[in-house]
């Protein structure tokens, strides 16, 4: 019987997808009236040349 | 964030979940972070398939570049915070391998490839490709031409006199604004120019943020004076 070989995994503390594909574009709107792009539709395209960050999250 | 680190070319932003509208008054009145809404039109957490709290970060091509779920690693925690920070450190930091001072992002953008050189003038206007980059305009069209404006108002009853032009929104330049009474001496000594705050970043996808100048003081003489923006590169003279 062959040796079996197993394949351990563990989980990084965080995740890194290489540099590859481009991110999907979309186009929201930005509903902060305090912020610097109020009322404006936002798209990730805004940032090229520039590094954005988004946070996924829920207001309530 | 931004405040805190001018140099750096960083911008964070809120995506809300579509069912999650009628909460955003909790969310906008305590803080300035641009925060877009989710359409179940848009689905934009389906198209790129995030999880709750995930923030994610895309580098100047907009490739996604990094993950880092703030539910698995509490912002609470300081060395996740310092985790954070060098995510987002590592990917402002301007990759120049060819050390040529434009960016290689900026270069693979307009041109494809990292074979030209700051000097070289690809659409032959009078303005090499580091002109080109330092002032925020296209180095393959010609009628593309980095606008300075000069201007003279009178907020508030008071006469205010500014410089605005465009210039890369993160730090790898420095500009001067300088004065001559003779188009041949120029000195940035006196000219009683300064930065009035920081760059208003365009969001144009040509990572350009307006500068503005403000003379501070008026000029003790009636003399005139010619007023130029330098830029060099940060660690040259």
């Amino acid at each position: 019987m062959r040796p079996c070989l197993l394949a351990v995994c563990f989980l990084l503390n965080f995740s890194f997808i290489q540099a590859a594909d481009v991110a999907k574009d979309f186009t929201l709107r930005d509903t902060n009236p305090r912020s610097n792009r109020a009322t404006a539709t936002v798209s990730p395209r805004d940032y090229l040349l520039q590094v954005s960050g988004y946070y996924f999250g829920h207001a309530g | 964030m931004r405040l805190a680190n001018p140099d750096w070319n960083v911008d964070i932003l809120g995506v809300n979940a579509s069912d999650q509208l009628p909460y955003n008054s909790l969310i906008i009145s305590e803080n300035t972070l641009a925060w877009l809404q989710d359409t179940p039109q848009d689905h934009v957490w389906d198209l790129w398939g995030v999880n709750f709290r995930d923030v994610r970060i895309l580098d100047p091509q907009n490739r996604l570049i990094a993950t880092y779920n703030l539910t698995d690693h509490d912002l609470a925690v300081s060395t996740n915070r310092a985790a954070l920070k060098t995510l987002f450190l590592e990917a402002a930091q301007a990759i120049d391998s060819d050390h040529d001072g434009l960016p290689d992002d900026w270069e693979i953008l307009y041109f494809g490839n990292l074979s030209s050189g700051p000097n070289d003038d690809p659409d032959h206007d009078g303005f090499s490709n580091f002109d080109e980059f330092a002032f925020g305009t296209n180095p393959i069209n010609a009628g593309s031409h980095a606008p300075i404006f000069c201007q003279l108002s009178w907020p508030q009853r008071h006469p205010e006199f500014s410089v605005l032009f465009r210039r890369p929104a993160g730090g790898m330049i420095n500009f001067t604004v300088e004065a001559s009474t003779d188009l041949a001496t120029w000195s940035s000594f006196g000219t009683q120019l300064a930065p009035a705050g920081t760059p208003r970043v365009l969001f144009d996808r040509t990572g350009t943020a307006e500068a503005k100048y403000l003379l501070d003081a008026p000029y003790g003489d009636s003399s005139p004076r010619f007023i130029r923006v330098r830029a060099v590169p940060r660690g040259t003279q």
